[in-house]
C-alpha cells in the first residue's frame, strides 16, 4: 500500500515513522556470512557476507591479500584496497534517479570512494605490504541506506576472510524530516527510501555515517542536505553513530554464531552449509533479549 | 573523512532512548504499479508491527508555558500512549449513552460538521490512521479538519488516533477482506472497533462504529463488541437523547432520491453519468480526456484550462449538459467536441459594453466599477483562442465535461426564503425553483432550498428540521453532493452567522463569498515571527542609511508604512534620491509557513471598517513598517539624479533607516506650499525638493503616453464609536499623492528593468495590455455625439483626446470620460516574463515597456517575489529554488491574479454595503446630481437609462417608466438621446437630478434605489406615483445581489 501520509504527519499523530518504526529504531538487520562459496577463484583467501537493512540487500566478496595485477599498483609500506561497488540491474534504483549503467552511474563511483576510505581506515594494511585486497559489493536491492549497506557487508565480508581489522566497521544513517526550521525535529535512524528522498521540494537531511565502535571513531560521514546550524549536525551525527552501536550489536552476534558453528564443525559436527543458514532466527532472539 | 569524536560519551547521554532494532514481527506489503512507459513494476515496502502501541495515543498539551510567547495560542499537542482498558476508562468523558465512536473513512470526508459541533453530543472519538491516510488522499481539507478535532487539547472530549496499521492486533486482515484495497482499509477499521469493543466489554462503555458503507455494515453485525451505525440513523438518536440539539441538520446528504423527497421512485437522471474514476484516469492518461481545473464567473459560462506540453490552453464549456455538475474549481476531465462545435473567436467579439449591459438592465443599483471585468482567462494567464490549421481562423476549443477527478465542494453563505404561494402569479425564477425543489417530510424535516450569496455557486437543496429559524439569518452551508438525478446539489447546514442585512454579519458573507481569508493565522505561521525581544540592529552586510533624512507620507491613519523617501544634496550639484521600501523579506524566509500563508493570501484585504492583512500583525504595523523615529530593515533604490530630472545613477542595496517623520499627505502638501525660507528643518526642504523632482518625472511620463485616469471612488467618515458610516467624501488628491506615486512607479520601473536584465524569463512582471477596439467602441460613440474624438491607437493619444476633451460648463464630465475608458481597458495583471513575448509585457496605461510591483511588500506578495529576485539580482541572497520554476511562478501569477480581483470585489462589496448603511439611516433619500452613462436605445426594450451619481460614486439603471411601444418615444441611436413627447429628451453624458433611497424588499432585505427627479418625462404627479407602483411590482429581486443572480 502507497502511504499517502506525509512522513512527518504520522510522526506527529503518533510518534511513529511511516513504516511503523519509532524514531530511533534501525530496521531489521540480518547478516549472513560466507553468503557466496564461489570467491576462490584461484588464489587468496575468500570472503563473504550478505547483509539486509529492511529491503535495502548488498552483497559483499573479499579476496586476498593477493598479489598486485600490475606492479604500478603496489605500495611499499602497505596493501592497497581495491573496491569495487555495483548495482545489479534488478535492483529498484532510488526514487528520482533515472535507471543508468551500473558501471558508470556517479553516485555509484562516490559510493566505492567512500566506501574504500572507511575500508582503509579500517584495515591494518601495513601488515601486508606491495599486495592487494579486492572488495566487490553488489547491491541487490535498494530501498534507502545502500552505503551504509554496503559497508557493513564489506566489514562482515573482510571478517569471514580473516582480514585482520582494528575494529568492525559498522554503519547507519540518521537524519529528520521536515524542513529542519522547527528545532523540535525527531532524529531519525537508519532512513529508508521514503524517507531519504526529497518531499515537496524540502530536501530531506540524510547523514551516512560509519564508524568503529569500539574506539568511537568516525571514518567516515557523508551529508549532502543543508544544516541549519551545528547543533542540528551534532544531534544528527550522534544519533548515527548510536545507529553505528546497534548495527555493531547485530554484528558481533552475527561472528560470533558463525565462528561457534565453524568450531562446532571443526569437532565434526556437521558441515558448512552456508549458503542456506539463515541468521534471523538467532538475531530475532536477540534483538527481542 | 575522519572525524574523531570526544564527545561520544556525552552524546550518548544526551540521546534520550537507546537504539534498538525495530520489532520483528513484519509484513512486507508489495503492490505493482505502472510506469509512465507502461512497464509493470513491483513496489515493496516494510510495515513494521508493534505491541506496544496499547490502544491507540491522545493528546496532551506538555509544555503550555513556551519560550516563544506569540505561539502560545496555539496547543502544542504531543501523543501519549494509552497503556491498557483501565486506562482508557479513566481518560473516556461519560455522556449520556456513553459511547466510543470509532469514525470510518467516510465518515471523515463527508460528516465533520456533525464531529466538529457534537463535542457534548459525542466526545468520545476514535481514529483510525487507515481513515485518516485515506481522507488525506481524497481530501487534503477533511484530513487537516480532522486532524484539527483530534488534536485538540484541553476541551470537553477524547480523541484518540489509533495507528491500526501498525498494531500487530489490528493490521492483519482476513484473507476474504484483502481482494480490493478498500475492502481491506474496510476491514482494519472493523478490527479497531473491534479490538476496542473486546477491551471495554466489562466497562460501561459501548463502541460504535460509524459508517456510512453498508457493505462494512453488514459485515460488522457479525461481530457482538461493537455496534455498526449509520451517521443518520446515529445522530437521529443522538438528537432524541439530547434535546434541543439539531446535529441531525449536519448530516451530510449522499444518495438516492428519498434524501431529497421521495415523490418519485423513478429516477430520471438529468445529467449524464460521469466516467468512473479508473476509467477516468485511464482516458487522461492515453489522451482521450484532459485534466484541468474548471472555472466559471456564473452558471452560463466556464472554461478549462488544459496543458499540452508547455502549452496552456482555455476550454470553454457551454450550457449546464456539458458542464455536467461541475463547479468552480474543481478538477475536471474534458472531452474536446470535435472541430466544428468550435467557437470561432471573431463570433465571439462581442461587445462587453453589451454583455455588462444586459446584466445590469435589473435596475441594479450599486458601485460604480473602475476596470473593465477581467475575463477568466487574463486572470489565469491562459490564451482564450487556438489557431487551427490556417492562422486566420483562430477557433476557441470547446469540450464536455465528462468526470470530475477532484470536487471543491466547500461551504457556502447565503439564505433560506420564505416559502412562497404557489397561487401568486408571477414568480420569479429563484421561487420557481424553490416551490419545484421544497417539500415536507414524514418525519419532521423539510427539504430546503439554499440559495447561497455567491453567483457561481448553484442552489443547494438541504434538510433541515429548523427551516422557521433560518429565515432571515445568514447561514453556511456545506456542498454535499450531487446525484445525476438531482437538479440541484445537495448539502447539509452548517452554522449561522447571524440576521441578515446587519453590518457584521453581512461582512463576514462578503469575506466567505470572496473567498478572503480572514481566519486568524495559525501557529505554524506564528512560529516564524521574530521573537517578541526582537531588536533591529546594524548589521555588517546593509548600508547604513540612518544619518539621512528620510521620510514617509501616507494616508493620515496609515498603519503599514511600506515606503519611505529621501532626497539630499550631493557634492557635484546633484540630488540623491532614494526610494525605502520595508525589507519584508528579511523576516519571510522562502518555504516557511509564513511565506505559503502569504503566497496563499497574495494580498491585504482592505474593507470599509476592516483591514485584512497577509502578514500577522506584527510584521505589518510593526517590525517592517517604516515608522518614525526607529530603526527598520529597508531595501533601498538609490538614484543620482540631476536637477533637470535626468537619472544619472542607479543602485540597490539592503539598509538600515531611520525615518524622521511620518507624514500625512496634508502635512506633506502644507510643506510643499510653505514659501522658501531657510528655517533649517530638513522635512521642508526634502520635501520641497522631492516635489519639484516629482513635477519634472511627471511631465516626463506624461510626455511619454502615460494616461492619466480617474477613479470614481469616494471614501466613507466613519463614526469613531459604531464605525457606521455618517458621511461620503470624496478623495482628495493632491499634490503630496502624485510625489509619492510618481517615485514609486520610477521605482517599480527601475526595479523591473533590473531583475529583466538578470533573470529574463523568470520576473514576476506587471503588464497591463493595450485596450481592444471593440471595447472601446461603445465609448468612442457616445463621445462623438457630444463632440469629441477619442483616438485609442497609443496610449498618448488616447490621453491628449482625453485632455481636449472639455465641457466649459460641466467639468466633471472630462472625469467621466476618464472613468469610463478606464472601464473599457482590462485590468493590469501579474505575469511571468517567461510567458509572453517582450512585446507584451508592455504597460498601457504607464507607458512603460516593463513595470512590475516592488514597493508595497507588506501588503502584496508580487512585490516579495520582487524583493527576492532582486535581492538575487544584486547578489546578496540567493534565489529560492522554486522562484526558478516557471510553472510555479505561472501558478503563483495566477493566484496573485485572482486574490488581487477578489480582494477589489470584496472592498467593493464592503462600500456597497456601508452605502446602504449610510442611506438607510436617512428615510427620506437624498436628491443629487447625476450624469447619464448609458441611454438604452434598444427597440422593443423598456426605456432605461443608466446613470452615475458621482457624490457618492454609485451607479445604476433608472427605469422611466414607460412602456416599449410607448407612441410618444422616440430613439435616437446613433445619438444615444431618447426624447418623450417632442419635449424631454435624454442624451449620454447630461447632467440629471435623481434621488436616491432605500427600499425595503421582503422583511429584512434593502436595496438601494434611483429615481429620477428632473427633468421630468411626465407631468402630472399623480400618474408618475402609478408608475413608481408598477416599477415596483416588476422588480421581485430583494436584493441587488439576487437580481445579479436572476441572469
Amino acid at each position: 500500500m502507497g502511504s499517502s501520509i506525509r512522513r512527518t504527519d504520522l510522526l506527529a499523530l503518533s510518534n511513529l515513522r511511516n513504516d511503523g518504526r519509532k524514531p530511533g529504531e534501525i530496521r531489521r538487520m540480518r547478516v549472513q556470512m560466507g553468503a557466496n562459496t564461489n570467491t576462490g577463484d584461484g588464489g587468496g583467501v575468500g570472503g563473504s557476507a550478505l547483509v539486509d537493512m529492511g529491503l535495502t540487500s548488498a552483497l559483499a566478496t573479499v579476496r586476498g591479500p593477493m598479489a598486485c595485477a600490475r606492479r604500478s599498483d603496489e605500495l611499499p609500506d602497505r596493501a592497497m584496497v581495491d573496491v569495487s561497488v555495483k548495482a545489479v540491474p534488478f535492483a529498484p534504483s532510488g526514487g528520482d534517479r533515472r535507471v543508468t549503467n551500473p558501471n558508470t552511474d556517479r553516485r555509484l563511483v562516490e559510493m566505492t570512494h567512500l566506501l574504500k576510505r572507511a575500508l582503509e581506515a579500517t584495515i591494518l594494511l601495513q601488515l601486508y605490504p606491495k599486495s592487494r585486497i579486492q572488495v566487490q559489493v553488489v547491491i541487490l536491492a535498494d530501498d534507502g541506506g545502500r552505503l551504509s549497506a554496503a559497508i557493513n557487508a564489506a566489514s562482515v565480508a573482510l571478517i569471514d576472510a580473516g582480514i585482520p581489522v582494528k575494529d568492525i566497521l559498522c554503519s547507519c544513517s540518521a537524519g529528520y524530516a521536515g524542513s529542519g526550521v522547527n528545532t523540535d525535529e525527531k532524529t531519525l535512524v537508519d532512513l529508508n527510501r521514503q524517507e531519504e528522498s526529497s518531499f515537496a521540494g524540502q530536501n530531506a537531511v540524510c547523514l551516512p555515517c560509519a564508524m568503529l565502535p569500539q574506539r568511537g571513531t568516525v571514518v567516515m560521514a557523508q551529508c549532502e542536505a543543508r544544516l541549519p546550524d551545528f547543533d542540528t549536525m551534532d544531534r544528527v551525527l550522534g544519533a548515527a553513530m548510536d545507529g553505528c552501536r546497534a548495527v555493531f550489536d547485530i554484528i558481533q552476534a552475527a561472528i560470533r554464531e558463525r565462528a561457534s558453528i565453524l568450531l562446532g564443525m571443526r569437532r565434526g559436527h556437521g558441515t558448512p552449509a552456508t549458503n542456506v543458514l539463515k541468521f534471523d532466527q538467532v538475531l530475532i532472539a536477540y534483538t527481542n533479549g | 573523512m575522519e572525524y574523531e569524536d570526544h564527545d561520544s560519551e556525552s552524546d550518548r547521554e544526551n540521546y534520550e532512548s537507546s537504539i534498538v532494532t525495530a520489532p520483528s514481527l513484519y509484513l512486507r506489503p508489495g503492490y505493482f504499479r505502472q510506469t509512465r512507459k507502461g512497464k509493470i513494476v513491483k513496489s515493496l515496502s516494510e510495515r513494521y508491527l508493534r505491541d506496544d502501541l496499547g490502544l491507540g495515543c491522545y493528546y496532551v498539551d506538555e509544555d503550555s508555558n513556551k519560550k516563544n510567547r506569540r505561539v502560545k495560542e496555539a496547543t502544542n499537542a504531543v501523543p501519549r500512549t494509552i497503556e491498557d482498558a483501565t486506562q482508557l476508562v479513566t481518560l473516556l468523558k461519560p455522556c449520556y449513552c456513553n459511547a466510543v465512536v470509532v469514525c470510518d473513512t467516510n465518515v471523515l470526508l463527508h460528516n465533520l460538521d456533525v464531529l466538529e459541533q457534537s463535542a457534548s453530543q459525542m466526545p468520545n472519538l476514535v481514529f483510525p490512521q487507515t481513515a485518516l491516510v485515506e481522507c488525506r488522499a481524497n481530501r487534503r481539507v477533511a484530513y487537516d479538519r480532522s486532524v484539527e478535532i483530534m488534536r485538540q487539547v484541553g476541551g470537553d472530549r477524547l480523541c484518540v488516533f489509533f495507528p491500526d496499521v501498525h498494531h500487530s492486533q489490528t493490521a492483519h486482515v482476513a484473507e476474504d477482506d484483502n481482494a480490493l484495497i478498500n475492502d481491506e482499509n474496510d476491514a482494519r477499521i472493523r478490527n479497531v472497533a473491534a479490538l476496542l469493543g473486546e477491551q471495554l466489554r466489562h466497562s460501561r462503555y459501548k463502541v460504535i462504529l460509524l459508517t456510512d458503507d453498508k457493505g462494512s455494515r453488514a459485515k460488522a453485525d457479525s461481530c457482538s463488541d461493537y455496534e455498526a451505525r449509520s451517521v443518520r440513523s446515529w445522530v437521529q438518536e443522538l438528537d432524541q437523547l439530547h434535546p434541543g440539539s439539531s446535529l441531525s441538520d449536519l448530516v451530510a446528504q449522499h444518495g438516492g432520491p428519498a434524501a431529497i423527497g421521495g415523490k418519485d421512485t423513478v429516477t430520471n437522471d438529468i445529467f449524464p453519468h460521469h466516467v468512473g474514476q479508473a476509467d477516468l484516469s485511464l482516458g487522461v492518461k492515453i489522451g482521450r480526456y484532459y485534466r484541468g481545473v474548471l472555472r466559471s464567473k456564473d452558471p452560463q459560462s466556464a472554461f478549462v484550462t488544459i496543458r499540452r506540453g508547455e502549452e496552456r490552453v482555455a476550454v470553454t464549456i457551454e450550457g449546464s449538459q456539458d458542464r455536467n455538475r461541475a463547479i468552480d474549481g474543481d478538477v475536471v476531465a474534458v472531452e474536446l467536441h470535435t472541430l466544428d462545435k468550435w467557437l470561432s473567436s471573431s463570433m465571439n467579439v462581442n461587445d462587453p459594453k453589451e454583455d455588462g449591459s444586459t446584466i445590469k438592465k435589473d435596475s441594479v443599483v450599486g458601485i460604480a466599477d473602475e476596470t473593465a471585468e477581467p475575463s477568466l482567462n487574463e486572470l489565469s494567464n491562459v490564451p482564450e483562442s487556438i489557431t487551427v490549421n490556417d492562422a486566420a481562423n483562430a477557433l476557441k476549443p470547446t469540450g464536455k465535461i465528462v468526470g470530475i477527478l477532484r470536487r471543491n465542494f466547500a461551504s457556502y453563505s447565503g439564505s433560506i426564503f420564505d416559502k412562497p404561494s404557489s397561487s401568486s402569479s408571477e414568480l420569479s425564477e429563484r421561487e420557481k425553483i424553490a416551490l419545484d425543489n421544497e417539500r415536507d417530510h414524514p418525519d419532521g424535516t423539510s427539504t430546503c432550498v439554499f440559495f447561497p450569496v455567491d453567483n457561481k455557486v448553484p442552489p443547494i437543496l438541504i434538510r433541515t428540521s429548523q427551516r422557521e429559524s433560518f429565515l432571515g439569518q445568514r447561514i453556511v452551508c456545506a456542498m454535499d453532493s450531487w446525484p445525476a438525478h438531482s437538479l440541484y446539489p445537495l448539502g447539509h447546514y452548517v452554522e449561522t452567522i447571524g440576521p441578515a442585512g446587519s453590518k457584521d454579519v453581512e461582512t463576514k458573507v462578503l469575506l466567505q463569498q470572496f473567498k478572503i481569508a480572514h481566519e486568524p493565522f495559525s501557529a505554524a505561521v506564528l512560529a516564524c515571527l521574530p521573537p517578541n525581544d526582537y531588536k533591529i540592529e546594524m548589521v555588517p552586510d546593509r548600508t547604513d542609511l540612518r544619518h539621512l533624512p528620510v521620510l514617509s507620507i501616507d494616508p493620515p491613519g496609515c498603519k503599514d508604512i511600506d515606503d519611505a523617501l529621501h532626497c539630499i544634496d550631493l557634492p557635484n550639484g546633484n540630488y540623491q534620491v532614494g526610494v525605502s521600501i520595508a525589507d519584508v523579506t528579511h523576516y519571510v524566509s522562502p518555504g516557511t509557513a509564513i511565506d505559503l500563508e502569504a503566497a496563499n493570501r497574495s494580498t491585504s484585504t482592505y474593507l470599509v471598517n476592516k483591514r485584512l492583512d497577509m502578514l500577522p500583525a506584527l510584521l505589518t504595523t510593526d517590525l517592517c513598517s517604516l515608522k518614525a523615529n526607529v530603526d527598520r530593515y529597508a531595501f533601498s533604490v538609490l538614484w543620482e539624479v540631476t536637477p533637470n530630472a535626468e537619472i544619472v545613477n542607479v543602485d540597490f542595496k539592503k539598509s538600515v533607516i531611520h525615518s524622521i517623520a511620518a507624514l500625512t499627505y496634508q502635512q506633506a502638501q502644507s510643506f510643499i506650499d510653505q514659501p522658501d525660507n531657510d528655517d533649517g528643518d530638513p522635512r521642508v526642504g526634502a520635501v520641497k525638493r522631492l516635489a519639484s523632482l516629482a513635477r519634472k518625472f511627471r511631465e516626463k511620463r506624461i510626455e511619454a503616453g502615460a494616461l492619466t485616469l480617474a477613479s470614481p471612488e469616494v471614501k466613507f467618515v466613519l463614526d469613531s464609536e459604531s464605525l457606521n458610516p455618517t458621511d461620503v467624501q470624496a478623495y482628495a488628491l493632491l499634490e503630496a499623492n502624485a510625489l509619492v506615486e510618481e517615485f514609486m512607479l520610477l521605482a517599480n520601473i527601475t526595479v523591473a528593468k533590473k531583475i529583466l536584465r538578470h533573470y529574463p524569463t523568470l520576473s514576476v512582471l506587471r503588464r497591463h495590455p493595450s485596450p481592444n477596439r471593440a471595447m472601446f467602441e461603445g465609448l468612442i460613440s457616445k463621445a462623438r455625439c457630444r463632440g469629441f474624438d477619442i483616438d485609442i491607437e497609443t496610449s498618448k493619444r488616447l490621453a491628449d483626446s482625453l485632455d481636449a476633451s472639455q465641457i466649459e460648463s460641466e467639468p466633471y464630465v472630462n472625469k467621466l470620460l476618464r472613468i469610463l475608458s478606464t472601464r473599457c481597458m482590462s485590468p493590469a495583471q501579474y505575469f511571468c516574463s517567461g510567458e509572453y513575448r517582450p512585446l507584451d509585457w508592455h504597460h498601457y496605461g504607464l507607458a512603460a515597456p516593463v513595470y512590475t510591483h516592488f514597493t508595497s511588500p507588506i501588503r502584496r506578495y508580487a512585490d516579495v517575489c520582487v524583493h527576492r529576485l532582486l535581492a538575487a539580482a544584486i547578489n546578496v541572497a540567493p534565489l529560492p529554488p522554486h522562484l526558478s520554476s516557471k510553472s510555479y511562478l505561472h501558478d503563483l501569477c495566477a493566484n496573485m491574479n485572482r486574490r488581487h480581483r477578489a480582494a477589489q470585489l470584496a472592498g467593493r462589496a464592503s462600500v456597497q454595503l456601508h452605502t446602504l448603511i449610510f442611506f438607510a439611516s436617512d428615510s427620506g433619500g437624498k436628491e443629487e446630481d447625476a450624469y447619464v452613462l448609458d441611454v438604452d436605445t434598444a427597440k422593443k426594450s423598456e426605456p432605461s437609462i443608466s446613470v452615475m451619481v458621482p457624490r457618492y460614486g454609485i451607479e445604476g439603471r433608472i427605469k422611466l417608466g414607460l412602456a416599449a411601444d410607448d407612441p410618444k418615444l422616440v430613439r435616437m441611436a446613433d445619438q444615444h438621446k431618447i426624447v418623450y413627447d417632442n419635449d424631454v429628451s435624454i442624451q449620454v453624458f447630461d447632467r440629471i437630478r435623481v434621488k436616491i433611497w432605500v427600499r425595503e424588499v421582503q422583511d429584512y432585505q434593502r436595496e438601494l434605489v434611483i429615481d429620477l427627479v428632473g427633468p421630468s418625462l411626465t407631468k402630472s404627479s399623480k400618474k408618475r406615483g402609478l408608475e413608481d407602483k408598477q416599477k415596483a411590482d416588476s422588480i421581485k429581486s430583494p436584493s441587488r445581489k439576487q437580481a445579479r443572480r436572476k441572469k
